[in-house]
């Protein structure tokens, strides 16, 4: 078999296997999400294993044909990225929830470029509130949603076919996309003003969530990330929720 | 191959780190055929010690006592705690001998994915210890990986809120070590970390 070339790499899980290996989940372009097991990892502590730890760049070599990769070779490529404070839970939640939602081995090129958006933004950050890390996740979040065909298009109508009017109130069905609703009076947890959807097409582009936009945006992303996640939450969210909870305990 | 009794034996001594087939052989052989009274002094060895080493009352390392050796030691510094991810990491600080405060002791980090979380590490009775101790300052010692670092933050945030200086061990460059040969990883955080000279 000719040796394939290096594909870039993060490692989103790693655990245990046998002795003394490991078995990596990776999120690489070429293959989406897939599993490999690197043989030895545990035993050659100092020289592998800190390289092989979630949000450093590699590039790895992928051997054997089945669904379960052996890795080959590894190198860093490019600076790691260290994530400070609570940006390092938004990091967990990133790769649990590519865990959760990707299929293995489908290509993700798209997916693979906004998660390595999301780890500069995270290390950008200096870690000491939860609310810097909204913006980053909920642009990571609707990329993603979008890149699984899980996200009707931002500002469309799917009735009109035609772009919203920011006057207008749309509701979000599930299949087809949103709809206006023309009934006046207070607005539904799946209801979204057009003014709303068009900040909304324009923050994922740029990144820039005004404040209230962002609430709107976590809204909206609960609302298309619950019919994927199913009845088994996302631990890392849980955990968060904890970091929270506990904080606002002691301070009251 | 062999008997029942013995293939029971080389299977059971396989549950241990490193031994792999050949060598639970080797070691069944030696027991049975070399040294009997060792393998009698093993089997009561295994057999109290399972039955009676838990878990110390106060840092969790274990231990058969209700509170371990290091716990009761009135001579350790009473103002200082150290949190550590397992048993074998005491061991290490202790023989590096220039700590002299009290520890904490998790058994494992913070891994959501796992379903590892606060309650499975201990942290309420860390929390316990933390309001109701004269500490002082609160020293984080799990490892370098991105779960130590979460389980790190999680603990830092529970202390300074109650207002007690929380620190990290260094992570760096090795002594002797060679900075060519570093990863890059580790020399990024030595750098960010670098102290006045
Ligand atoms: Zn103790």
């Amino acid at each position: 078999m000719k040796p394939q070339p290096l594909q870039p790499a993060y490692i989103l899980h790693s655990r245990p296997y046998r002795d003394s290996s490991l078995i990596l989940e990776l999120l690489t372009p070429d293959y989406g999400r897939i599993a490999c097991v690197a043989r030895g990892a545990r035993r050659d502590k100092q020289r592998r294993t800190q390289s092989l730890q979630p949000f450093v760049p590699l590039l790895v070599g992928l051997l054997g044909r089945g669904d379960l990769k052996t890795l080959g070779s590894v190198e860093n490529s490019g600076c790691a990225l260290w994530l400070k404070g609570r940006a390092v839970y938004a990091g967990l939640y990133a790769n649990e929830l590519l865990l959760r939602l990707l299929a293995a081995g489908e290509a993700q090129y798209e997916i693979f470029a906004s998660y390595q958006v999301l780890l500069q933004d995270l290390a950008a950050l200096p870690g000491d509130s939860s609310d810097q890390l909204e913006a980053p996740l909920r642009r990571f979040e609707l990329h993603v949603l979008q890149n699984l065909g899980s996200c009707p298009q931002l500002g469309y109508c799917a009735h009109s076919m035609a772009p919203v009017s920011a006057e207008a109130c749309y509701r979000l069905e599930n299949e087809s996309g949103f709809v206006p609703v023309y009934r006046a009076g207070q607005a539904g947890a799946c209801e979204f003003s057009g003014a709303e959807l068009l900040a909304l097409e324009r923050a994922v582009q740029d990144g820039k969530f005004a404040p209230e936009l962002l609430v709107t945006a976590k809204r909206l992303t609960r609302l298309l990330l619950a019919p994927l996640l199913g009845d088994r939450p996302l631990a890392s969210r849980e955990l968060f929720k904890q970091v929270y909870r506990s904080n606002h305990d002691l301070e009251s | 191959m062999f008997s029942p009794l013995i293939e029971d034996l080389i299977r059971a001594l396989r549950c241990l780190p490193g031994v792999g087939p050949k060598s639970a052989q080797r070691m069944a052989m030696y027991l049975l055929e070399k040294d009997r009274d060792a393998a009698s002094a093993l089997v009561r060895a295994l057999e109290q010690a399972v039955e009676k080493v838990g878990r110390c009352s106060q840092c969790r390392t274990l231990t058969e006592q209700e509170v371990c050796a290091l716990c009761n030691n009135r001579h350790r510094d009473q103002k200082l705690l150290c949190v550590v991810e397992t048993p074998a990491d005491i061991l290490a600080i202790e023989q590096a001998g220039n700590y002299h405060g009290r520890y904490f002791v998790l058994h494992g980090h913070l891994s959501p994915i796992d379903g590892v979380g606060p309650a499975n590490l201990g942290i309420d009775l860390l929390e316990q210890r933390l309001a109701s101790e004269p500490l002082e300052e609160l020293i984080i010692a799990t490892n370098p990986t991105v779960e130590g670092e979460a389980t790190a933050q999680f603990i830092a945030e529970r202390a300074r809120a109650r207002g007690i200086a929380v620190s990290r061990i260094a992570h760096g460059v090795p002594i002797g070590g060679e900075l060519e040969y570093i990863d890059g990883g580790t020399l990024a955080h030595a750098f960010n970390s670098r102290t006045a000279f």
